[in-house]
């Protein structure tokens, strides 16, 4: 047996839990980070869905997607609360100090796909085309 | 897709931001029309070239002969007529008047929907549209946020009942408070309203409502008839 910290090994793509990834982009008067967005984005999804809900919509804020400078980034959440949580950054008004609101630029079943369409990055195979 | 929120407040009347600020936050979340509301003291029309304005006077009174008699006065200015919910009698009244375009916020200040099965046979049949306004979520929370949800809830299941228009607005005071139509229909969704319908209450039900009035107010366009050029 293999020596140190064992882990469960990664699930087959049947059993694991189907993912969607929400891109948006913040429209407020100063600048967001990663952290006060993500603080203000999950006070939002537990005062309007709640725990239970929350846990089941397993939102994930994808830190080295979060772009400071654009004021974009991806949240991965369950591919049946996509509407919970459109909902839930609809009623964010204010981000830490500053007013802001949230759009949402769309969603896509991969990550690839989001950095494709929506966050402006290539990969090689378009350099072909 | 065009979305056109039709309840929005500018420093004219209530709101906090001028035109030119509500139109480039309105321009960034892709909306295509934004209903600029006046009450009916106020007569200042606006217009941009960069998004469609739409004209709406609100009529907001105590009485039942105020509100018809305020309806009669705006009727042939407005693109779009709105009153002012939250009595029950004035509620009742804009759903039997076919001169009403949309009744706002039935249940403002209430505690309970201020709509029953009588206002939403009652709008189905005089074309008049309910209102579901998202800024009465965004400003409250907790206890009062879910009784809202719950009045909401209550209206959307009359509504699609009795085969009522329903429209979703931001009602927005501030810039800060524009939403895409795409979010608002998500929260329509989950109280209950199918998707499809809920993007076309902030899509085609607003737009259709809002090119009626304007042909009717050219003149091209009568009850149960329409002008056809050559």
């Amino acid at each position: 047996m293999e020596k140190g910290i064992s882990i469960p090994k990664t699930l087959p793509p049947s059993l694991r839990t189907k993912g969607r990834y929400i891109v948006f982009e913040i429209v407020s008067e100063m600048r967001l980070s990663y952290s006060d967005f993500s603080a203000a984005m999950w006070n939002s999804l537990l005062d309007f869905i709640g725990e239970l809900g929350a846990s089941e919509a397993r939102c994930w804020l994808i830190k080295n997607l979060y772009d400071e400078k654009a004021q974009r980034g991806v949240i991965k959440c369950s591919h049946d609360k996509v509407e919970h949580v459109r909902a839930a950054l609809a009623l964010l008004h204010t981000i830490g100090d500053t007013r802001a609101t949230v759009r949402i630029l769309g969603v896509t079943g991969t990550i690839k796909s989001a950095q494709n369409k929506y966050l402006g990055m290539k990969d090689l195979r378009s350099f072909g085309e | 897709m065009t979305f056109y929120d039709l309840h929005t407040n500018t420093n004219d009347t209530i709101g906090e931001d001028s035109i030119e600020d509500m139109i480039s936050v309105a321009k960034k979340m892709a909306l295509s029309g934004l209903g600029v509301v006046r009450f009916d003291k106020v007569s200042k029309k606006l217009h941009s070239d960069e998004i469609d304005i739409v004209d709406c006077v609100m009529i907001r009174a105590e009485i039942v002969d105020e509100v018809n008699r305020l309806i009669q006065r705006f009727r042939n200015d407005a693109d779009v007529i709105m009153v002012y919910g939250g009595n029950y009698d004035i509620n009742r009244a804009a759903c039997e008047n076919s001169m009403v375009d949309i009744l706002c916020h039935p249940e403002l200040g209430r505690n309970d929907s201020g709509l029953d099965h009588i206002c939403a046979r009652a709008a189905h049949e005089n074309n008049v549209a309910i209102e579901i306004n998202f800024r009465e979520i965004l400003e409250l929370s907790r206890r009062h946020r879910a009784s809202v949800l719950g009045y909401l809830r209550r209206n959307i299941m009359l509504c699609s009942k009795f085969d009522t228009k329903m429209v979703l607005v931001s009602s927005s005071i501030s810039k800060w408070d524009l939403r895409t139509g795409r979010e608002l229909a998500a929260v329509a969704n989950l109280l209950g309203m199918d998707l499809g319908k809920a993007i076309e209450c902030a899509s085609t039900v607003p737009e259709n409502i809002v090119k009626t009035n304007r042909e009717k107010l050219a003149g091209k366009k009568y009850d149960g008839a329409s002008l056809v050029e050559e």
